[in-house]
């Protein structure tokens, strides 16, 4: 055989393998891709507001700052600082994020200057009693789901990619969640929640965007819904600063201490 | 030079000016305790309520870019029976000075040791205000230096004290006090002072699921022992405090494994009596997302010794079992519930305690909390108290 005709039939027997990715292999590639373009933003600090309302309206305020560390080859640091209610005023939330090894996190509690352990298999857990469980808030890390190409959609006039997303870690209070990801600026739009009994749960809108340091891509707003109980959790993210000069010290037991 | 003295004053002024505003903060609170039994003893009050109200400013001003803080929390109780009660105390008067690779705190602070629930045993640093609360979570203000350095190779923090504080007690007619008054006018020293300069140093670091510290003390040792006082009488009538000088080498770890929490604390103290061992150990085992997903519930148990002997300062917590359980709604009032007995395995003494909270709109809390104390015997360092069961409210409103 010619070695052309060899590589010629190469060719067309690989073809077709190159072309039909597997709706996994897409889906893992769009959310790698999203992964990618949020590498190297290095530190960032956020004021977070929080109103939390129930089925008759009520509503309850949570303030906090967020102190983010970008770790190589390991999820990012990240420290939070509660400023209101005015009862857990300085308590502070630390946690290590671990791809799929359980995460690390600690509760400082300023009244007793006591540190805590938290367990890392409250994931669905919720989140200063709000709608978002410690999994949502958590840091994002590709290793922590299985990923399923769905299809193209538009949604509010934003061409998106529809990926289904099948956590990979322990204890997650969810069977799946559908993501609406921008193909422009490959962030979340949308994220339905289904929980073990593939019930739709919750929903979570990302609104408000904008770009920092030219590059990074952050929401302003998340709507998360509780359909199952009627309740709504609005996250408010303002102030972002980025590459401030954080370093693991800033995210010690000891910054903890510190932290009021 | 008047003019460079000027501008660089303006300058002061201005940056100032624009760091962080000085921020007040605080609580106070109102509680009402209801004792279910007349006292033991004839001289004490024999009202069933003690009402009482305290409060908690707290002053912060930070500037250098928060590099350097002020903190101010003076505290303040009156309380409508006990005297001694009735105190006022500076909790926190400091200034922390923050750099990339150490810290330095000047003044006085509070510091917390440990992980176990049902004692706080390697907890040093500051006096417990046992007046506030017989739990051992209730501190004073303690003068000191601290310096923190955290490293690759876990957090080193360094302790001069030069001032001891000695503990509070309640008064003859008080409640929740021993079968004696303690005298806290006529403490007795030995061969220390209250300008002895104690020295601690402490060592912590995280090993992936474990966390572990370990600690050295020298200095007055907080718990004084109670010795009786005649009055030319055949019986005293009252306990003279009495601190020693004391080393004290401490141990804590704490895992996390799953639902399971793993911990110890373990000391050894030589300066009273014979040097002895103590240890708290135990686990707490949490059941996540009960009732309709959202609710924790958490057992747990502990083991208690204390090896001293008579000479040393009394403890109830000689050979005891701790069971409790907390239950957290992870609601937006945030509610939780402890529940533990501490029983004495020697004598099944037991104590039952009690805490309730949760928050009402978004500036109160109401918190409920009781103490039972069954089959004390009499001749048990808790005789005293083996009538004061009691239920308290507590209605605090942060500012």
């Amino acid at each position: 055989m010619k070695k052309s005709t060899y590589l010629g039939l190469m060719l067309i027997c690989l073809t077709p393998t190159i072309h039909a990715q597997t709706d996994q292999e897409k889906g893992y590639a769009i959310q790698a891709e999203t992964d990618h373009r949020d590498l190297g933003f290095g530190d960032s600090i956020h004021d977070a507001f929080m109103t939390l309302r129930n089925a008759q309206g009520e509503e309850s305020i949570r303030e906090f700052v967020i102190k983010t560390l970008e770790v190589k080859d390991d999820g990012d640091n990240e420290l939070g600082i509660f400023y209101k209610p005015a009862d857990v005023r300085g308590t502070a939330v630390l946690t290590f994020s671990h791809g799929l090894k359980p995460d690390d996190q600690w509760i400082y509690l300023p009244e007793l200057k006591r540190v805590k352990r938290i367990s890392s298999v409250n994931k669905s857990g919720p989140f200063v009693g709000s709608e978002f469980a410690f999994e949502d808030i958590s840091s994002w890390e590709l290793a922590k789901y299985n990923y399923r190409y769905l299809r193209d959609e538009l949604l509010d006039g934003n061409d998106c990619f529809v990926v289904e997303n099948i956590p990979n870690y322990e204890h997650s209070g969810y069977m799946r969640q559908i993501e609406w990801v921008d193909k422009t600026i490959y962030q979340p739009r949308k994220i339905e929640f289904y929980d073990r009994k593939n019930v739709l749960l919750k929903t979570l809108a990302f609104s408000d965007y904008h770009q920092h340091l030219d590059h990074y891509w952050r929401a302003g707003q998340l709507d998360m819904v509780n359909h199952q109980t009627g309740k709504n959790t609005t996250l408010l993210r303002k102030n972002y600063r980025f590459r401030i000069g954080l370093s693991d010290k800033d995210f010690s037991e000891n910054a903890l201490k510190n932290v009021q | 030079m008047w003019i460079k003295t000027a501008v660089s004053l303006f300058g002061t002024i201005f940056i100032i000016s624009h760091a962080q505003a000085a921020q007040w903060s605080g609580v106070a609170g109102v509680d009402s305790r209801l004792f279910t039994e007349t006292a033991v003893y004839p001289e004490q009050n024999t009202t069933f309520v003690d009402p009482s109200v305290y409060i908690q400013p707290e002053f912060r001003h930070e500037w250098n870019l928060g590099s350097d803080r002020l903190t101010v929390i003076p505290f303040a109780r009156f309380d409508s029976l006990d005297s001694n009660r009735s105190h006022w105390d500076v909790r926190e008067f400091n200034w922390l000075h923050q750099e990339k690779n150490w810290d330095l705190r000047a003044g006085v602070s509070k510091v917390f040791w440990g992980g176990t629930e049902s004692r706080h045993l390697i907890d040093i640093i500051n006096q417990t205000d046992f007046v506030e609360n017989i739990n051992g979570e209730e501190k004073l203000g303690q003068p000191m230096l601290n310096l923190n350095i955290p490293s690759d190779y876990g957090n080193f923090s360094f302790f001069y004290l030069p001032y001891f504080r000695e503990r509070t007690f309640p008064s003859a007619n008080g409640r929740i006090r021993f079968s004696l008054p303690v005298d806290t006018d006529n403490p007795a020293f030995n061969d220390v002072n209250h300008w002895h300069q104690d020295w601690s140093t402490r060592w912590s670091r995280t090993f992936g699921d474990w966390d572990t510290g370990i600690s050295f003390f020298r200095g007055v040792g907080r718990e004084p022992r109670l010795v009786p006082y005649f009055d030319k009488n055949a019986f005293p009538s009252a306990l003279t405090p009495n601190y020693d000088l004391i080393n004290q080498t401490s141990l804590d770890v704490q895992g996390a494994l799953e639902n399971w929490l793993l911990k110890l604390e373990a000391i050894t103290r030589e300066g009273q009596g014979k040097t002895f061992v103590a240890v708290v150990t135990g686990v707490e085992y949490t059941y996540y997302g009960l009732f309709g997903n959202n609710a924790d519930l958490g057992l747990l148990t502990e083991y208690l010794y204390d090896g001293r002997d008579k000479t040393a300062p009394p403890t109830a917590f000689n050979n005891d079992l701790y069971i409790g359980a907390r239950l957290t709604l992870n609601d937006e009032q945030n509610s939780q519930l402890l529940i533990g007995t501490t029983i004495d395995l020697d004598t099944q003494a037991t104590v039952a305690s009690m805490k309730a909270s949760c928050r009402i709109g978004e500036k109160w809390k109401i918190e409920l909390e009781s103490r039972l104390f069954k089959n004390i015997p009499t001749n048990d360092i808790l005789s005293g108290m083996r009538k004061d069961d009691y239920i308290q409210l507590r209605l605090a409103r942060y500012f």
